[in-house]
This record gives structure tokens, sequence and C-alpha cells, in this order.
């Protein structure tokens, strides 16, 4: 024999828990003779009332908690990791790479073959020197 | 002795196999499985001396002759319960991945077992060295192979990946060269004894802000090969593009040595700096964790999806270093050890569906239990069970002790 529920004091005794489930069953069984037996018609009165109808096609969808689940929890989450997919953090350095190869197009600009550009280039850098040099 | 023998044995057998594969790419396979197979001997034999050491906690082979004596450099290595551990399980996985090529690859087979044995050699070098220029060199001799495993054998993106992996850790080994040359410089002033030595080195005291950076130099190459959010980027590509074995080296052995490398050297030789840093490092980790799982998520490549179930763990590895207890501690060497286990595994398994199927998608691979009943149990197995036997274990208690200093 299984051992008695030990309950915390301050609860009611044990035999009021079994009481209210024993009378929820039988309520239950009550409730099923009396619309399905007794008075049949009831339930073809109440298949004519819309808000009924809404009540029990909620009940029968397992009271929508699988589309409430989905919407508070599933569907943000897909969302969160689709936004993500091809990781974000990977901007930064294709950025960089980016910027590299825009730096190269900018600076490549000044190597086009002209020898005055060059010839440019080496007197301005000899200027540079000179001026540091007086300057200093 | 022995261990620098296990590693000239890889280097040897490396060039034996580049040698011999130009006769028959089969005596290229069977070298470079002997020669792994006399390391994981060796190994194992070690475990014999190590239990007859009677102090277990500390080091039971310590052996040094000189290399470069003017600057200073020696061939130490010495070896303790946690390179113990990483050995076997490099030379285990080495035999793994000797195994796993043997089909698979055809075009020059021996040029291919001389990279797969000098990046194991390189690996074995960076568990075993007490001398951070053999630390560096070892490092190096670990990328590079690895590198031309990827851009030679790897995938159809293989060379963007390749220079991908390239770049991320050649720019962390320079941060780790400077911070090994900064370390150099002030134990030589300090002590005027000029040595790599780990042990010598060991007695140098800085100033907080120099112990700082010179810190954040060897934390970011280890946190690079960790990986660490945000430096996490060239794991995925590597590892989706690499072959089979280069996979499965990536995901077993080279985590691991950013993970060694934090244990071995950023905490004995910084344990203040890295204190300072624990909370940030923590974050990341965290942040690595979460990250990483949900970019799985995500995923329909069948191995990027392992590769980023990697960041993720790898984040628990970070976690539980930087929580500083001892039991984090034990349940990061066991992390180690079952990730590199489960994720070496899943990466074969990967490749096999590859060769067969010719995808990676894993949307185009529906059916596997009745089309492959033998391959699709191990996979399940791998996928759900054996990471959460093997990890529940080591990540709650990871979790469970990093969450004390936080209350």
């Amino acid at each position: 024999m299984l051992p008695a529920t030990v309950l915390k004091p301050a609860h009611p005794e044990e035999i009021i828990f079994q009481s209210i489930a024993i009378l929820t069953t039988l309520t239950g069984i009550m409730t099923g003779y009396m619309l399905y037996y007794l008075y049949p018609h009831t339930i073809r009165e109440w298949k004519q009332s819309e808000g009924l109808m809404a009540v029990r096609n909620f009940f029968f969808a397992g009271w929508r908690f699988d589309q409430l689940y989905d919407m508070l929890f599933v569907k943000p989450f897909v969302y969160i990791t689709q936004i993500s997919r091809n990781d974000v953090t990977d901007k930064i350095y294709s950025g960089i790479a980016e910027m590299h190869l825009q730096l190269n197009r900018f600076l490549s600009v000044s190597q086009n073959g002209s020898l005055r550009w060059y010839v440019a280039g080496v007197l301005i850098g000899i200027l540079f020197i000179i001026t540091l040099q007086i300057l200093r | 002795m022995i261990l620098l023998w296990m590693i000239v044995v890889l280097l040897a057998g490396g060039l034996l196999c580049w040698l011999s594969g130009r006769q028959s790419p089969a005596y290229a396979r069977w070298t470079a499985l002997l020669t792994v197979s006399t390391d994981m001997v060796l190994a194992c034999c070690l475990c014999w001396l190590y239990h007859e050491f009677p102090d277990k906690s500390s080091w039971f082979i310590n052996y040094q002759i000189n290399w470069i004596p003017s600057m200073g450099v020696s061939l130490h290595v010495a070896l303790d319960g946690f390179g113990m551990v990483l050995l076997l399980l490099t030379f285990f996985l080495g035999i793994l991945a000797v195994l796993c090529s043997w089909n698979e690859i055809q075009e020059r087979a021996g040029f291919y077992y001389f990279n797969l044995l000098w990046t194991l050699a390189g690996i074995s070098g960076v568990f075993v060295a007490m001398d951070l220029f053999l630390f560096y060199f070892c490092w190096e001799v670990m990328l590079i192979p690895m590198y031309l495993l990827i851009i030679l054998w790897g995938d159809s993106r293989r060379r963007y990946a390749a220079y991908k992996f390239f770049l991320f850790t050649q720019a962390g080994s320079l941060l780790m060269l400077l911070s090994i040359l900064a370390l150099y410089f002030i134990h030589g002033q300090q002590s005027g004894q000029y040595t790599f030595d780990y042990f010598e080195l060991l007695r140098t005291t800085f100033q907080s802000n120099t112990a700082w950076w010179i810190m954040a130099g060897f934390m970011i190459a280890f946190t690079i090969k960790l990986p660490m959010i945000p430096f996490h980027n060239w794991l995925p590509d590597a590892h989706s593009e690499a072959p089979t074995a280069g996979s499965l080296l990536l995901a077993g052995l080279l985590l691991k040595t950013g993970a060694y490398g934090i244990v071995r050297f950023v905490l004995p030789l910084f344990p203040e700096a890295s204190a300072a840093i624990a909370w940030w490092a923590m974050l990341f980790g965290v942040t690595g964790i979460i990250y990483g799982a949900v970019l799985a998520f995500s995923q329909t490549d069948i191995k990027r999806l392992i590769a980023y179930t990697s960041v993720s763990h790898m984040g628990f590895v970070l976690l539980g270093i930087f929580s500083f207890s001892e039991i984090a501690m034990q349940g990061v060497v066991m992390q180690m050890l079952t990730h590199g286990l489960s994720t070496g595994a899943l990466f074969v398994m990967a490749g096999m569906l590859k060769e067969r199927l010719h995808t990676r998608d894993i949307t185009k691979m529906g059916g596997l239990w009745t089309s492959m009943p033998a391959m699709a149990e191990p996979l399940f197995y791998l996928q759900w069970h054996l990471p959460v036997y093997l990890c529940w274990v080591t990540s709650s208690q990871n979790s469970l002790y990093c969450s004390g200093p936080l209350q």
C-alpha cells in the first residue's frame, strides 16, 4: 500500500482535494448524461448560436496554444536567426577589404604611365624633404 | 628527448611521404599512417611514465638542449597531464585524419600527407614547447601547411576561405610575436639574462600597464584561434571549404591550441592583468555561446552548421577559463577533449556525406535514415546525443561554477 500523502500543515486536508476531484468527475458525467440523453435538443440549439460555436472551435483547436507559441516564440526566433544568416560580423571584415579595394582604385589613378606625373611626384617629395631640412 | 623525437618523426615522415608519393600515392598513405601510429604508440608509452611519476600534478618530462644560444633560444620541451591528454588527442585525431583522406585525396597525395603531418607536428610542438621561440615556431609550422591544405585540396570557394584563414591567424601571430619579443626584452633588462624560456619568463615582474598590452597581444592571437567572436569569421569558411581531414584537424586540434595557449601562457604570465579582463572575456564567451548557437540554427550547409556549433562550444571554454575556479578549469579540459572528439567525428561524417552526395546542403539530404542507415545512425547520435552526453557534463560544470562569481 502506498503511504498517505503528507501535506504541509498550512494546506487543507487531503480528503478535500480528493472530493473536489471526485465532484468534478461526477459533474462531467452528469453534464454528459443531461445534454446527450435527457435534453438532446439543447445541443441542437447551441449549434445554431454563433458565439457558442466559436467557443467550441476554440476548444477543438487546443485553446489555440500552438498558434500562440508560434507567434510568441517560434516566429521571433526564426526571424532573428534569419537576419544574420550570413553572419553580420562578417560585414566588418568584408568592409575592411572593400575599403582597401577602394583605396587601391583611388590611388591607382596616379599610376597612369605619363612621365609628367611621376616627375611631379618626385619633385613634390624633394620639396617636402628640403622644407623639412630648412625648417628644422 | 622523446618529445622532440615525436616531432622529428612527424616532420621526417612528412618529407618521406612527399618523396614516396612521387612513386605511388599508396606509399604516401602507408608512410603517413605508420608515422602517426608510431607517435601514438610513443604517446601511449608516456602514459606509463606518467603513472609511475610520484607527483601527478607537475612536469614529468622536462628536456632542454641549446638551439640558438646567442639569442637564448633552446629546444625546451616539457609535458604535464594537460599536455599529455592534448598530445593523445592530437595523435588519435591524426590517425583519423590520415584514414579519412585515404580515398578522398587522389591528386598530389604525397604533398597532401606532407602538409597533414607537418600540421600535426606543429600542433604537437605547440602542446609541448616550453620555450616561447619554439612555441612561436611550431605555431607557424601548424598554420602554413594548413593554409596549403585548404587552398590546394579545398572546395569551390577555397581561395577565399584560405586567404581569410591565413590573414586572420597571421594577424594574430604577428601580435603574439610582438608580445613575445616585448616579454623577452623586458625580462632581459630586468635580470640581465636574455632568454625565451617559459619558466624563466614566469619570474618577470611588470608594471600593470605593460602587462596589459603584452597580454593583449597573446590574448588576441589565442582568441582568434579559439575563436571568440568577433574574431570567429575565418572559422565557418575555413571549416566548410577545407578537405575532410583539414576540417577534422581545424576543429579537433587547432581550436584547442588557442584554449591551451590561454591556459598555459596568458594566465600564469599575467595573473593580475587576466583577472582584470576576466569580466570582458566571460562576456564575450557568453555572447559567443549564444551567437554561435543562433547562427548554427539558421545554416543549411552541414559543415557551416558544425562550424558554428564549434564557436558556441568554445565560448564555454573561454567562459570556464576566466571563471578562475578549479572545477571550471577541469570542465574546460573535458570540454576541449569532448569537443575535439565529437566535432571531429561530425566533420568526418559530413565529409563522407559530401563525398557521396556531392552537396553540403542539408535541405537536399532528406531520407538518410532509409538510404544510408549505417551512416544516419551515428550521425544522429553524434549530432544530438554525444555532444549532449559529453558536453552537458562539462558545460554544466563550467556554467555552474561560472555563475558563482557573478552572484
